[in-house]
């Protein structure tokens, strides 16, 4: 039986954690799964990241222009765009909100955002990426945001989520955030170590902690 | 073919404007086959041109004729300029495209005319007569008054001292 709730809503997964703590880890090993086809990688730190590694034949563009034009030559055929923002808070706020907007219009597009707290506000973002977390599943878009700072970033993301994935926090406010997404207690939060982590399926109500 | 992406064109365009104008200060000023910067055209910035137009022509009204002040206020000043951008936009007119001389006559035209006027009154003043030592003794009275004997409610006739001696004599 399916699940109750917005049909439209993508398939999002949420990876929090403090740097180190395994996030890219887990991204990779859920993206290690089945192949994806189709590819747009949101990549602040690409220098360290390397996300255009991660799928032969990668593009890294910079601009929303490069990027719509790599999709509308695409068509309905795989591509792999690492986009990598300037870190400029204003002009990255933008090109993000398109970015995420061409995302969803593609179709059946696998989009991973990195460092969303440097994009969205506790109580804003971009208009493409709220509609592409609350319209994309319509849309074939499966999403994976993540943020080493969850009490920056939108709170209507935690809301529409359908996983949430969270390593060691570093501050209160962040593991008090990321909690209650969780359903579980900050001191939980605020007590893992290393690479320890804490699950929840939100569909389910599952949550699962490392050993 | 995808029509919902063939709409982003423009959305693209808006997004990469704040990216663009960072990737043109990161890169610097262009520079010629010698090496030297390329002077960048900038767009003039018509409200500010607007502004400092109206100011100036009013300092020019104000100079020539001071109670001019009283029609060129600020708020006239504002409304006037608010008026007169996009006439120079529609133009394209700049002042600083304008001859230095000109900038420099419509600047100090005024303060000169006003100048001069304050010169001219001072030299007419230094052309009057001293006054000589005889009528810095007797005091040189002011002309006395006298009640219109004809009219009793028309008004008081100017009538010099020393006529009225005679007349405390008759």
């Amino acid at each position: 039986m399916s699940h109750s709730g917005n049909s439209n809503g993508a398939k999002v997964i949420a990876i929090m954690g403090s740097t180190g703590c395994g996030k890219s880890h887990f991204l990779r090993s859920m993206l290690a799964k089945r192949k994806r086809k189709r590819t747009l990688i949101w990549s602040p730190k690409e220098a360290i990241d390397n996300y255009a590694g991660l799928y032969p034949g990668s593009v890294v563009v910079t601009t929303a222009g490069e990027t719509l034009a790599a999709l509308k030559a695409a068509g309905k055929g795989e591509f792999h765009l690492v986009f990598r923002p300037r870190l400029n808070r204003k002009a990255d706020e933008a090109q993000f909100g398109a970015v995420c907007k061409m995302a969803m219009l593609a179709r059946d597009v696998t989009f991973i955002a990195e460092e969303i707290h440097t994009v969205t506000k506790p109580s804003w973002a971009p208009d493409g990426w709220s509609e592409l977390i609350m319209m994309g599943r319509g849309y074939g878009a499966e999403v994976f945001g993540l943020s080493q700072r969850p009490a920056s970033v939108d709170k209507d993301f935690f809301g529409n989520v359908s996983m949430i994935h969270c390593g060691r926090m570093a501050y209160d406010d962040d593991a008090k955030a990321v909690a209650k997404a969780l359903g579980v207690r900050p001191a939980d939060v605020l007590g893992l170590t290393g690479h320890q982590w804490i699950e929840r399926d939100i569909l389910t109500g599952k949550v699962t902690r490392s050993g | 073919m995808n029509p919902d992406l063939d709409q982003l064109a423009h959305m693209a365009t808006q997004a990469d404007s704040g990216a663009a104008e960072i990737d043109a200060l990161a890169r610097g000023p262009e520079l010629d086959e010698n090496g030297q910067p390329v002077p960048v055209e900038l767009t003039p910035d018509y409200n500010h041109e607007a502004t400092a137009a109206v100011d100036l022509f009013a300092a020019l009204a104000v100079g020539y004729a001071p109670k001019c002040a009283s029609v060129w206020t600020d708020a006239a000043k504002e409304r006037t300029a608010q008026a007169l951008a996009p006439v120079l936009e529609k133009y394209g007119f700049s002042f600083g495209g304008l001859p230095p001389e000109v900038t420099l006559l419509v600047v100090a035209g005024p303060l000169l005319w006003q100048s001069s006027r304050i010169v001219a009154a001072q030299i007419n003043e230094e052309k009057r007569p001293a006054p000589t030592p005889q009528s810095m003794e007797q005091g040189a009275p002011a002309p006395a008054t006298a009640p219109n004997m004809q009219n009793p409610n028309g008004p008081e006739i100017l009538q010099h001292a020393q006529v009225k001696l005679y007349e405390s004599q008759r």
